[in-house]
C-alpha cells in the first residue's frame, strides 16, 4: 500500500502543475487546449535534479515514473531523462534498450562526451568490443583532455580482443594521465597473458608504490613472486597485504601455503581456517587443508578433506594424486590404484604419479606392469624433471627387491649410485641413503659387487640397517620420495583457484 | 549488550503526506522567539500542491503555496536589522523566492544564458515554418539540445500540426535561455556567528555557482564558478569577505573544491554520491552503491564501509555540548545509523519505511532534534536523550577466526572397510581386474553380435518418432517414419517393404490396427502413422507398448521402440 501511495506521487506531481501553471495563461480558450504557454515556457530541464535524487537513491520505480512523464511532456526528447532511463535498463540487464535510449541522447545533445562514453560502455558490454573502441575514440575527440578512464577501458577492449600490444599502449596512456590501481592490474594481466611474469612483477612493483596500501595488489605481486620461486619477498608482500586487510582470501591462501612449504602446518591450518570464512566450496583450499593433516600424520582428516576437494572438483587430477598417495600410505594400495589411475587419465604426463602407481602396483603382487610403470615415469623424468631421479630409481630397485627379482634390482642399485656420482651437488636425504644402504647390504650378501664398495665417501649414512630388515625396509622410502611432491602440489594448487 | 534507547519520541504525525528530499528541510527562528521552527518544502502530491510547511511544536504551523516544485529551502538572515529574524529562501526552477515573515518578500530571476548567434539570425530571418525547423534540427546537432533558446526546445519536441499554433501563441516573445536552480547553499558573509550576514550560493543546471549578494540577490561576478558538470550537493565553509570553500559533487561523481573565482576537482568518486558532509578536514560521501567513504580534505581515502542496504540520505549531527561529530545515514530499509567519525556504528533508529529525509538540529528549544521524514510521507521527530552514549559498540569480527575447521567425521564402518583392504588388497585388485575384463569382454562381444545381426546403428536407416495424444481410455498413437539412411542426401536410395508392428500386453491396451504398412520412404521425408489405443485396464493403469519396424521377410527387427503410455483416465 505504502509503495502504491508513494509511486503515484509523481504523476499527481505534473497534473498539479500544469494545473497550476493553467490561471496564469493570458491567451484565451483558443490556447487552452495546448500545453505550451505564451507566458511561462516550462524549461525542459526543470525536473532533472528530481530524476537524478531518485535514481542515486536506487528508487527506479518512481524514478521511472518521473521520466516516463518528462518524456511524454516533451515527445520524449529529454536528454537526461533518456539519459538515466538508459543506465536504469542497463542495471535491469536489458542492453539493447538501453543502448536505444543512449542513441536517443546522443542525437539530442551530440557535443556530450559522457553519452557517448556510456554508448561505448553498453556496446563493451554486448560484446561489441570493435564498435566499443569506436565509440571511445569519438568521445575522446569531443573531449579534449586526455582520459584516463577512455583509454583505460580502450584497453579493456582490446585486451578482449586479444590484441596485447594495443591493450598495453592505451593503458600506458591511462596511467599517464591518472594513476589507478585498475589499470596496473590490468597491464599486469597483459604480461601474464604475454607469459612474462617478471614483467608483471615489475608492474606490480610501480603499483605498490603508488598505493602502498593496496592489499589486492600486494597480494597479487605477492603470488607472482611465488610463482617466480622468490619465496622470500613473496612472503613480505604477503604479509603486509595481510596487515591491510586481515580478511583478504588470496593472500592469506598464498601465505598458508608457504607456511606448508616449510612444514609450519599449525599455523598453515590456522590460516586456511580464516579463509574457510569466506569461501567454504573451495576445492583448493580443502585439497591444501588435506595435506596439511597429512603433513601432521592425520591421515583419517587429511582423507576426509581431500575426498571433500575430489567432491568439489572431481576432475582435478592433483587431488587425486594426493589422495592415491594417501592410500599408498594407508596401505589400501587397491584404492590407491583407482586413484592414480584417474589421475592419469587427467595428466598423463606426469612421471610422479607413474612412480606412485608402479608403487601401487608393485604391493598389489603384480610385477611385470609395475616395472611398465617405473619405466614409464622415468622416460616422463627425462622429458620434464619433476621427480628426484635418485628417488625415482632406488623405488624401482627396492620394488624389484621386493619381488626377489635380485639381479635386476642390483642393476638399478648401480645406477642410482652412477646418478649420484655424476650429479655433483645432489642433496640426498638421510632416508633415501638409510634405504640404499639397507639394500646394498641385503644385496652383498647375496654377493653382487658394488663400485662404491671402497669409497665410503660417496654415500654416507650413520647406520647402516641390519639385512634382516631390508624387505619392510621398502616401507619409509616412500615417504621420502613423496612429501616433497606433496607440497609441491599443494602450492601448485592454488594457482587455478586465484588467479 | 541490552542498549539503552538514546532518543525520546517528540512528535510523529504518519498522515503528514509530506514527499520531500534532504535539501527541503531546515529549520530556523523564525519568530526570533528562541523556538525554532521546522521548514520543510514539500514538493507536492496530486491534490495538494507545493507547499513550504513550517512547525512548531507538535504541530503545522501554516503553509504557503509554492508557485511550482521547490528544489531546496535555506533559511538565512539578509539584514542587520534587529530583532534577528531569518528570511526562507526556495529554490524553483530558475526562481529563488524569499518569504519573510511567512509571506512572499521578493523574487529573484537567476541570470539568462547567453543566446546562440545563429539562432538569433534563424529566429529573426526565417521565412517559413519549415524551414526554421529544418534550420534549429541542424543548429541542434551541433551545439546540442541545451544550448538552444526555451522556445526553440519547444518548437522541437512538438509534431508537425503543432508547430503552427505554438509560433502563433509565441509570436511576440522573447528568445530566453534560462538557468535552473539544482542546489543551494548559505555562505556567512563577514562574520562568522548563527545570526550573522549570509549570502547564497547557488548550483545550476548549466553548471555554474553562483553566490548572490545578500541585499541586492544578484550574483557576484568574481565568485562565479563554472564546471564540468551539474553540480548536486554543496556545501560551504569559512566567510564569503575574508576566505572561503565550497565542496561540491556533480552528477556524474566528481568532488570538486571551489574558492573564490577558481576551481578546482579533488577526485573522482566511484559511483555518483547521494550524500555528502564536510567536515574540517575530511569529506564523507555515501555512495551509490550502498558504501560510505571518508576522504581527507587531500583527496586520499580514510576508511570504507559498507551499509545494509541503498542509502538514501546523509546528514551530519553535530554535538556541540559535547564537543562531538556524528554522520546520521537514513538507510533504504528504513533504518537511521549513526556513525562516528572514524566509520564505526554507534546507534540505529529504525523505522517501518524507507527514509526520505533526515535533519539535525534545534527545533523548538531542543537543539539535539532529528527530525526524519519517510518515502510514505510521515514526518518523526525524535530528541536526543542527556544520557546518550555514543560509545562505539565493541566489533565481533574477531570471533570468526575461533569457529572450528568443520571436517567431515568418517564412521567406524570406514575405519573397518580400510582394515578390510589393508588385509585383502591384493584379492580386491585382482576381483576388480577380473570383473573389468570380463565387463570388457561382454562389451566387444555384444558390439560384435550387433555387427553380425546388422543391428548396428551405424547402418540405422530408419527413424522413428512417436507421440500420445489423448487422456484415455482411448488414445491416438502416431508414429513418425523417416528415412535416413547413411546415404540420404544425394544420390540416397529409397526403403521399400517396411511394416510397423506393435506389441502390447492384452491385459491392458488394445490396439488397432496391429501392425501398419509402410509405403516407400523417400529419404528426409517423415510419413505419419496412426493408431488407436484402448485402455481396458480397469484401474487405468498405465503399461509400454513396444513398436517394432520390420522389413518384409526378415526375422529380425530394424528397430525397436518403446512408448510408455501415460496413466489413463478412467470411465466410471
Amino acid at each position: 500500500m505504502d509503495l502504491d501511495s508513494n509511486n503515484s506521487k509523481p504523476i499527481e506531481t505534473t497534473a498539479e502543475v500544469s494545473s497550476t501553471v493553467q490561471p496564469t495563461n493570458q491567451t484565451t480558450v483558443a490556447n487552452l487546449k495546448s500545453h505550451h504557454k505564451k507566458a511561462e515556457l516550462k524549461h525542459p530541464s526543470n525536473r532533472n535534479w528530481l530524476i537524478h535524487l531518485h535514481y542515486v537513491r536506487r528508487e527506479f520505480n518512481t524514478c521511472k515514473q518521473i521520466i516516463f512523464e518528462e518524456l511524454l511532456r516533451l515527445n520524449g526528447q529529454s536528454e537526461y531523462a533518456n539519459y538515466i532511463l538508459a543506465l536504469i535498463y542497463r542495471s535491469e540487464g536489458k542492453m539493447q534498450e538501453s543502448l536505444d535510449k543512449l542513441q536517443v541522447c546522443h542525437e539530442l545533445e551530440p557535443t556530450n562526451a559522457n553519452t557517448v562514453r556510456q554508448i561505448a560502455r553498453s556496446l563493451f558490454l554486448l560484446g561489441r568490443h570493435k564498435l566499443a573502441i569506436d565509440a571511445y575514440q569519438k568521445a575522446q575527440m569531443l573531449n579534449e583532455d586526455s582520459d584516463a578512464e577512455t583509454h583505460y577501458n580502450m584497453g579493456m577492449c582490446f585486451l578482449f580482443m586479444m590484441d596485447l600490444d594495443k591493450a598495453k599502449e592505451h593503458m600506458n596512456l591511462s596511467l599517464q594521465s591518472r594513476v589507478t590501481h585498475k589499470a596496473f592490474e590490468a597491464m599486469a594481466q597483459i604480461a601474464i597473458a604475454k607469459n612474462s611474469i617478471q614483467e608483471a612483477i615489475g608492474i606490480y612493483e610501480k603499483a605498490v608504490r603508488v598505493f602502498p596500501e593496496n592489499a589486492e595488489v600486494l597480494s597479487n605481486l605477492g603470488v607472482l613472486y611465488m610463482k617466480a620461486g622468490r619465496d622470500d619477498i613473496a612472503f613480505s608482500r604477503l604479509g603486509s597485504a595481510i596487515a591491510f586487510d586481515p580478511w583478504n582470501p588470496k593472500a592469506t591462501v598464498a601465505v598458508a601455503s608457504m607456511l606448508q612449504t616449510y612444514d609450519d602446518y599449525d599455523q598453515a591450518l590456522a590460516k586456511y581456517k580464516v579463509v574457510m570464512q569466506t569461501m567454504p566450496d573451495s576445492a583448493s583450499v580443502w585439497n591444501n587443508v588435506g595435506m596439511c593433516f597429512f603433513g601432521k600424520r592425520k591421515y583419517v582428516a587429511s582423507i576426509s578433506c581431500l575426498k571433500r576437494a575430489y567432491y568439489l572438483s572431481p576432475f582435478d587430477w592433483k587431488i587425486l594424486h594426493n589422495l592415491g598417495l594417501l592410500h599408498l600410505h594407508m596401505q589400501q594400495y587397491a584404492s590407491a590404484f583407482h586413484f592414480l589411475t584417474a589421475s592419469i587419465n587427467l595428466k598423463p604426463d606426469q612421471s610422479h604419479t607413474f612412480m606412485l602407481l608402479a608403487v601401487a602396483i608393485s604391493h598389489l603382487d603384480d610385477v611385470e606392469y609395475a616395472k611398465h610403470a617405473y619405466e614409464q615415469a622415468i622416460r616422463l623424468n627425462i622429458q620434464n624433471i619433476t621427480t628426484d631421479p635418485v628417488n625415482l630409481v632406488l623405488n624401482y630397485a627396492v620394488s624389484l627387491f621386493n619381488h626377489k627379482k635380485f639381479s635386476e634390482s642390483h642393476q638399478k642399485l648401480v645406477e642410482v649410485y652412477n646418478i649420484i656420482e655424476n650429479g655433483s651437488g645432489v642433496i640426498i636425504e638421510e632416508d633415501s641413503k638409510e634405504i640404499y644402504h639397507r639394500v646394498k647390504t641385503a644385496l652383498k650378501l647375496m654377493e653382487f659387487v658394488f663400485p662404491d664398495d671402497n669409497d665410503q665417501d660417496v654415500i654416507t649414512s650413520g647406520a647402516v640397517a641390519p639385512p634382516a630388515a631390508t624387505i619392510p625396509g621398502a616401507q619409509p622410502r616412500k615417504r621420502v620420495t613423496t612429501q616433497q611432491s606433496v607440497d609441491q602440489q599443494a602450492i601448485g594448487n592454488l594457482d587455478p583457484d586465484l588467479v | 549488550m541490552e542498549r539503552h534507547e538514546m532518543w525520546l519520541d517528540a512528535f510523529s504525525d504518519t498522515q503528514a503526506t509530506i514527499y520531500t528530499f534532504p535539501n527541503c528541510v531546515a529549520t530556523a527562528d523564525l519568530a526570533g522567539d528562541g523556538d525554532y521552527r521546522l521548514i520543510i518544502a514539500d514538493i507536492g502530491t496530486g491534490t495538494i500542491p507545493s507547499k513550504l510547511k513550517i512547525y512548531k511544536g507538535t504541530g503545522l504551523q501554516s503553509e504557503v503555496t509554492l508557485q511550482d516544485v521547490p528544489t531546496a529551502v535555506a533559511p538565512m538572515f539578509i539584514d542587520n536589522d534587529s530583532p534577528r529574524l531569518p528570511v526562507i529562501t526556495v529554490g524553483t526552477s530558475e526562481y529563488i523566492y524569499v518569504y519573510k515573515n511567512l509571506r512572499p518578500f521578493f523574487r529573484a530571476v537567476l541570470p539568462p544564458l547567453q543566446i546562440n548567434s545563429v539562432e538569433r539570425d534563424i529566429w529573426g530571418q526565417y521565412d517559413s515554418e519549415e524551414t526554421l525547423f529544418e534550420l534549429l534540427k541542424n543548429l541542434r546537432s551541433q551545439i546540442g539540445m541545451s544550448a538552444l533558446t526555451l522556445k526553440s526546445q519547444h518548437l522541437l519536441t512538438l509534431p508537425q500540426h503543432e508547430r503552427h499554433s505554438f509560433l502563433e501563441a509565441h509570436k511576440g516573445t522573447p528568445l530566453v535561455r534560462k538557468n535552473i536552480v539544482t542546489c543551494l547553499s548559505t555562505l556567512r558573509k563577514s562574520h562568522n556567528e548563527d545570526d550573522a550576514l549570509a549570502c547564497l550560493v547557488i548550483g545550476t543546471e548549466n553548471c555554474e555557482i553562483f553566490v548572490l549578494h545578500p541585499e541586492t540577490f544578484t550574483p557576484i561576478d568574481e565568485a562565479k564558478l563554472t564546471l564540468t558538470d551539474v553540480p548536486v550537493f554543496l556545501s560551504t565553509a569559512g566567510l564569503f569577505d575574508i576566505d572561503y570553500t565550497l565542496t561540491c559533487t556533480t552528477r556524474s561523481g566528481q568532488l570538486l573544491i571551489g574558492r573564490r573565482g577558481w576551481v578546482s576537482p579533488l577526485l573522482s568518486l566511484s559511483k555518483p554520491p547521494v550524500g555528502v558532509v564536510c567536515l574540517d578536514t575530511s569529506i564523507i560521501v555515501a555512495l551509490m552503491d550502498a558504501t560510505i567513504n571518508c576522504y581527507s580534505d587531500k583527496g586520499s581515502r580514510l576508511w570504507t564501509i559498507s551499509a545494509v542496504s541503498p542509502i538514501t540520505c546523509l546528514h551530519r549531527v553535530q554535538l556541540r555540548q559535547r564537543n562531538l561529530e556524528l554522520v546520521a545515514v537514513g538507510l533504504h530499509n528504513g533504518h537511521v545509523s549513526l556513525y562516528t567519525l572514524s566509520g564505526e556504528c554507534t546507534d540505529t533508529i529504525s523505522f517501518n519505511e524507507p527514509i526520505s529525509a533526515l535533519y539535525f538540529g534545534q527545533y523548538g528549544r531542543e537543539c539535539n532534534s532529528m527530525v526524519c521524514v519517510t518515502q510514505g510521507g510521515s514526518l518523526h521527530v525524535k530528541i536526543l536523550k542527556r544520557s546518550a552514549d555514543f560509545t562505539p559498540e565493541l566489533k565481533e569480527k574477531g570471533a570468526g577466526a575461533m569457529t572450528k575447521l568443520q571436517i567431515p567425521k568418517k564412521t567406524k564402518l570406514f575405519v573397518d572397510q580400510t582394515m578390510r583392504e589393508r588385509e585383502n588388497s591384493i584379492v580386491m585388485h585382482r576381483a576388480f581386474q577380473r570383473d573389468a575384463f570380463r565387463m570388457k569382454l561382454a562389451t566387444a562381444r555384444t558390439l560384435v553380435h550387433v555387427l553380425n545381426t546388422k543391428q548396428s546403428p551405424i547402418q540405422e536407416s530408419v527413424k522413428l518418432s512417436a507421440e500420445v495424444l489423448g487422456l484415455g481410455p482411448s488414445f491416438v498413437v502416431r508414429i513418425g517414419v523417416m528415412n535416413i539412411g547413411p546415404k540420404s542426401g544425394v544420390g540416397s536410395t529409397g526403403i521399400s517393404d517396411l511394416a510397423l508392428f506393435f506389441h502390447w500386453n492384452d491385459k491392458f491396451y488394445d490396439v488397432s490396427p496391429p501392425i501398419i504398412h509402410v509405403p516407400f520412404l523417400v529419404p528426409s521425408v517423415e510419413v505419419k502413422f496412426q493408431a488407436k489405443v484402448e485402455s481396458i485396464n480397469p484401474n487405468g493403469l498405465a503399461d509400454v507398448i513396444r513398436v517394432i519396424v520390420l522389413r518384409k521377410k526378415q526375422a529380425q527387427p530394424i528397430l525397436v521402440a518403446m512408448i510408455n503410455m501415460p496413466p489413463s483416465e478412467v470411465v466410471f
